[in-house]
């Protein structure tokens, strides 16, 4: 506020006056003044880059170093088991050979779709006392039963029905065969009984299911 | 632009940690960059190692049972071998049969190699084993032919049937037989 009761004077103002002569200062060479140097800060991140590369590469060498260590353990393993392996796999292949002979008789013996001589006693057993086979065809795919039977012709035909049946509903019958079916009847007139056929045609999967052993 | 020695002396004594930083981290770069693929080169011999340690490991564990399982299989395979007729002795062969004639007392209407082995003719192999087709046809009462297919499937040799006819007139059966006797070449 006393500024603007002064008298104003009428000198020129000195202050505003550019110096008039030449700033011969070196900056490049006068002391750094600042509270923190410049370098400090220079020196430390380079000293923290080359800190953190030496803990880095330190890692990575170690890490390699135990990764060495490991591989070298697992050579170990490699070393102690391989000729222990080496000589199983020489065992197996020489129990392969010999499980070949095996495979190729099972195959020899699985096409058997029945023991022969179990299921004709089967048969025998399952026939009705009036009814006589007079043969049986056996063939890999289906056996044929012919025979005959004594009696009324009505009573005779109702028979060979009924002997169907009882075939069809007999459990190691229907586990052998697809299909039991009687294929032919006929009075024969020499004899006046009446001949049969039966048809008993195996499954596709029927294996050597009756009785028996090999 | 070029730096002379002098000024590089220089510059070294007035910065001298710079320097030094400067150099171990263009080491450390240069030792990073250069090395940068051994890491994964030894992880990966490792887990191939690793792989094949467990591997014969697995080997010998699954094999515990294998030597006494293969004294078993090879016992057994001889065994068959015996119950297995030898190919090229045809006579041999059918002296089985005469035995069996003679045992059961059924007798022969035919008895012959049948075609897919007849004298001269190579029989298919199978591999180890080969099939020795006859033709067999016999006959004899019920119990006779009975007896003498159990003997035939049942035996001391491995018999396959093929087809079999079985005709009765009276007491007496006639047993008409293709079948295969197990064989060896």
């Amino acid at each position: 506020m006393l500024s603007f009761l002064k008298k104003p004077s009428d000198k020129t103002p000195t202050g505003t006056v550019p110096a008039w002569h030449p700033n011969f200062r070196n900056f490049e060479r006068l002391p750094d003044t600042k509270a923190v140097r410049t370098t400090f800060f220079i020196n430390g991140l380079a000293v923290l880059i080359a800190s953190s590369l030496i803990i880095y590469t330190g890692y990575r060498e170690f890490g390699l170093r135990s990764l060495q260590a490991d591989t070298d353990a697992a050579q170990k393993v490699v070393n102690a088991n391989k000729p222990g392996s080496d000589q199983m796999i020489a065992l197996f292949k020489q129990f392969q050979e010999e499980e070949k002979k095996v495979f190729v008789l099972q195959s020899f013996l699985s096409s058997s779709r029945v023991v022969l001589s179990d299921f004709i006693l089967q048969i025998g057993a399952s026939l009705p006392a009036s009814v006589t086979l007079n043969s049986i065809d056996y063939k890999s795919s289906a056996v044929m039963l012919v025979g005959s039977i004594s009696g009324a012709p009505d009573e005779a035909s109702g028979l060979a029905m009924t002997y169907v049946d009882r075939l069809r509903k007999s459990e190691p019958f229907s586990q052998l065969f697809e299909t039991i079916t009687l294929s032919n009847i006929a009075r024969d007139p020499g004899t006046g009984q009446i001949r049969f056929a039966i048809d008993l045609r195996f499954k596709a999967s029927a294996k050597a299911a009756t009785g028996g052993t090999k | 632009m070029s730096i002379d020695k002098r000024t590089l002396v220089t510059g070294i004594k007035k910065y001298p940690l710079l320097v030094a930083s400067g150099i171990v981290s263009v080491l450390l770069l240069t030792t990073l960059y250069v090395r940068s693929d051994l890491s994964d080169i030894k992880q990966a011999e490792l887990d191939q190692l690793t792989a094949e340690g467990n591997r014969y490991r697995a080997n010998i564990a699954n094999s515990a049972q294998l030597k006494e399982q293969l004294d078993f299989l090879i016992q057994a395979n001889n065994a068959v071998k015996e119950r297995a007729f030898k190919a090229e002795s045809m006579a041999l062969n059918l002296q089985y049969f005469y035995r069996l004639e003679a045992e059961t007392g059924v007798k022969y209407l035919d008895l012959r190699p049948g075609s897919r082995n007849e004298p001269g003719k190579t029989p298919k192999s199978t591999g180890t084993y080969i099939p020795l087709n006859y033709v067999v046809n016999v006959q004899g009462d019920f119990t006779q032919v009975i007896t003498f297919l159990k003997r035939l499937e049942q035996g001391v040799y491995f018999c396959q049937i093929n087809s079999a006819q079985a005709t009765g007139v009276g007491s007496s059966v006639t047993l008409n037989l293709n079948l295969d006797l197990l064989g060896m070449p």
